[in-house]
């Protein structure tokens, strides 16, 4: 029987180099990966296994189920790539899944894809245009949109959250905490409560917009932002709230440009440099791994079992890892 | 090593002027009202999608779109020389040049990654001589005020007009257009170089104003303010003097640029800025020489004497 490390391991399972820079990375619930490149190139599973361009200018892709893979690209729409290509309109601003449902927000509105359903939903977002999604489960989704958030049930078209927020720009939520928090352009990050009877509160005192959230889901939850080089780790608890104080790590010698929280917590960012940092819970103020890339760091994610996480970057180069996160650190 | 960034600003014909410069080696965000495919293969599309940074204020105004369509076009295997984002200015709702620069000079993302080279806007004079000659207003606000901030006007179709037509527009567009040069490519041919690699926004601003300009030609137009002084500026002054022009006209500022020496120091300081964002640098010394120090300023509505006022008082 094999026993966790003490300290994190990470090996390099195998690097490529795709056409062009690396655009998005998605994992499906089965442990499929797949990357599309600025060229429209998508890779699913293995380097040897890519596609002919699918789309001029993508910016997202993500799978539904395990068969079926879907691309938002800014010029021709959403693209579904299983069983030939097809192409299904609607330009996206953001595409996100969750396994069995896939969201994309395409102006005022969310388009639903169900694994298990052959129509496509379209329902209110009711927060104006969508900017940014967040998956809390499968029916349930966090959507940021230029009018505020709101929290809605894509499967009853019902919305259990709406908060007006002049400018609210992106949004992270966790199906283990209570809370959703979403950045404006001012600078502040929002906390909203998702059950009743618990404050929201706002946490500002960043210089620009924050770009990038995470959430740690624990005994007590935390909530990474990342600013410029910095990550700022904040302790939300439903009954006190967000602690006065984050702990702030100036973790890169870059800009930060990709974040990633696994389901266990660990953290994933990559720098305009191409510099890779791993995070564990355990020890937020100092990485558990880093690495050099050589080039931008454009796109990174987990598998669901948070035993691997790939790192894409503006280069084309793409790196699949595999992880043993470490008891103690 | 960041790419160079050019706004090129039109209205009808834009899609022709973007397939003619979109060469190997540029990159083109064009919004979906430009025909794209058939004119600007590969252009990334864009959808306006304005926010400010503080509710309601249209001084810290930015494009949304552009930080990520920017990102898109800069981060890729063979990194872009030269970026060109397109402006429509027939369609209303992202027909402003002026919070386009905005975002590009003063987002953080983006400043690592471009550096902005230009401003060229593309006029038809046909279009302003009929406007004029049925009474309509010449020139539509987002129009004024895209020609207040260019470094290039390319005229086009100059070979329709009479020449005494021609003389009133070009007298127009000298008086809107503060920072550029008037080129119409009908009368001399007009080169890339002529259009982008201008470095127009760093060093000593090219203008073509007498000492102030107010509003005439029977069009409500931007003032333009020229500051000059030979001889170094007191440092803490002159810190002074730009911190109130932009607290106190942030609104109102489409464009500020120039260059001081400050007393004791090695070099002039550059400094240029939009709205409420404002940046100074070392200036290069390959430059036009000049006076020591000169600032043009251009805004809506600006209060002239205090400015030259508040100038005077950096000079004592």
């Amino acid at each position: 029987m094999s026993t966790a490390p003490l300290l994190t391991e990470v090996d390099s399972e195998w690097r490529t180099e795709l056409a062009d820079g690396l655009r998005s990375i998605a994992w499906s619930p089965g442990g499929r990966l797949v990357a599309v490149d600025a060229a429209g190139v998508v890779l699913i599973d293995r380097p040897e296994q890519r596609s002919t361009p699918v789309g001029p200018d993508p910016i997202a892709a993500t799978w539904l189920g395990d068969r079926r893979v879907l691309v938002a690209d800014a010029a021709i729409g959403v693209v579904s790539v299983g069983g030939g290509c097809e192409r299904l309109g609607r330009v996206a601003s953001c595409l996100v899944g969750s396994g069995r449902t896939v969201v994309a927000g395409c102006a005022d509105e969310l388009v639903v894809w169900r694994v298990d359903a052959r129509d496509v939903v379209t329902v209110e977002s009711r927060c104006g245009r969508v900017r940014a999604i967040a998956p809390i489960t499968s029916t349930l989704w966090a959507v940021a949109g230029a009018d505020g958030v709101s929290v809605v049930d894509v499967a009853l078209d019902a919305a259990d959250v709406v908060v007006e927020i002049p400018g609210a720009l992106t949004v992270a939520a966790h199906p283990g905490v209570d809370f959703v928090a979403a950045s404006d352009v001012s600078g502040t990050v929002h906390l909203i409560p998702l059950g009743g009877g618990v404050a929201g509160a706002e946490l500002d005192g960043y210089p620009d917009r924050v770009r990038r959230l995470g959430w740690v889901a624990g005994v007590t939850a935390q909530l990474v932002a990342v600013a410029d080089d910095e990550l700022t780790w904040w302790q939300v608890s439903e009954a006190a709230g967000a602690a006065d104080q984050p702990v702030t790590v100036v973790a890169h010698e870059s800009a930060i440009t990709a974040l990633a929280v696994d389901a266990s917590g660990m953290v994933v960012s990559g720098d305009a440099g191409g510099g890779v940092r791993l995070w564990s819970p355990l020890l937020p103020d100092r990485p558990v791994w880093a690495a050099e890339l050589g080039a931008p760091v454009t796109a990174v994610a987990w598998s669901r079992d948070g035993d691997r996480m790939v790192v894409g970057c503006g280069d084309g180069s793409l790196v699949r890892f595999r992880v043993f996160p470490g008891s103690i650190a | 090593m960041s790419s160079a960034i050019t706004v090129v600003a039109g209205g009808a014909g834009l899609d022709r002027l973007l397939a003619h410069v979109a060469t190997p080696g540029t990159a083109v965000i064009a919004p979906r009202s430009v025909v794209p495919g058939a004119f600007v293969p590969g252009a990334t599309m864009v959808a306006a999608d304005v926010e400010s940074r503080t509710p309601g204020c249209s001084c810290c105004a930015v494009r949304l779109d552009l930080i990520a369509a920017v990102e898109r076009a800069v981060l890729r295997r063979e990194r872009p020389g030269h970026v060109v984002v397109a402006v429509d200015l027939d369609e209303p709702a992202a027909a402003d040049v002026v919070t386009v620069v905005y975002t590009l000079l003063s987002d953080p993302d983006l400043a690592r990654l471009v550096r902005l080279d230009g401003v060229v806007v593309a006029v038809d004079p046909v279009a302003l001589a009929t406007r004029r000659a049925v009474g309509l207003p010449v020139l539509r606000r987002a129009e004024i005020e895209a020609l207040a901030v260019a470094d290039r006007v390319l005229v086009g179709r100059a070979d329709a007009l009479t020449p005494h037509v021609a003389h009133d527009v070009d007298a127009l567009l000298h008086a809107v257009a503060p920072y550029a040069y008037v080129l119409a490519p009908a009368r001399v041919p007009v080169g890339r170089a002529d259009l982008f690699g201008i470095d127009a926004w760093h060093g000593v601003p090219h203008h073509h104003q007498p000492s102030t300009v107010r509003s005439s030609l029977g069009l409500e137009l931007p003032d333009t303010v020229v500051l000059r002084h030979q001889g170094a500026l007191d440092p803490d002054a002159a810190d002074l003097f730009f911190d109130r022009l932009v607290t106190g006209n942030a609104p109102r500022i489409l464009r500020f640029q120039g260059v001081v020496v400050g007393r004791g120091s090695v070099g002039r300081t550059c400094c240029h800025g939009v709205r409420s964002y404002a940046m100074s640098h070392p200036a290069a010394e390959d430059g036009d020489p000049g006076p020591d120090n000169l600032v043009v300023v251009t805004g809506w509505g600006l209060d002239v004497d205090e400015l030259v006022d508040d100038f005077r008082e950096a000079t004592a």
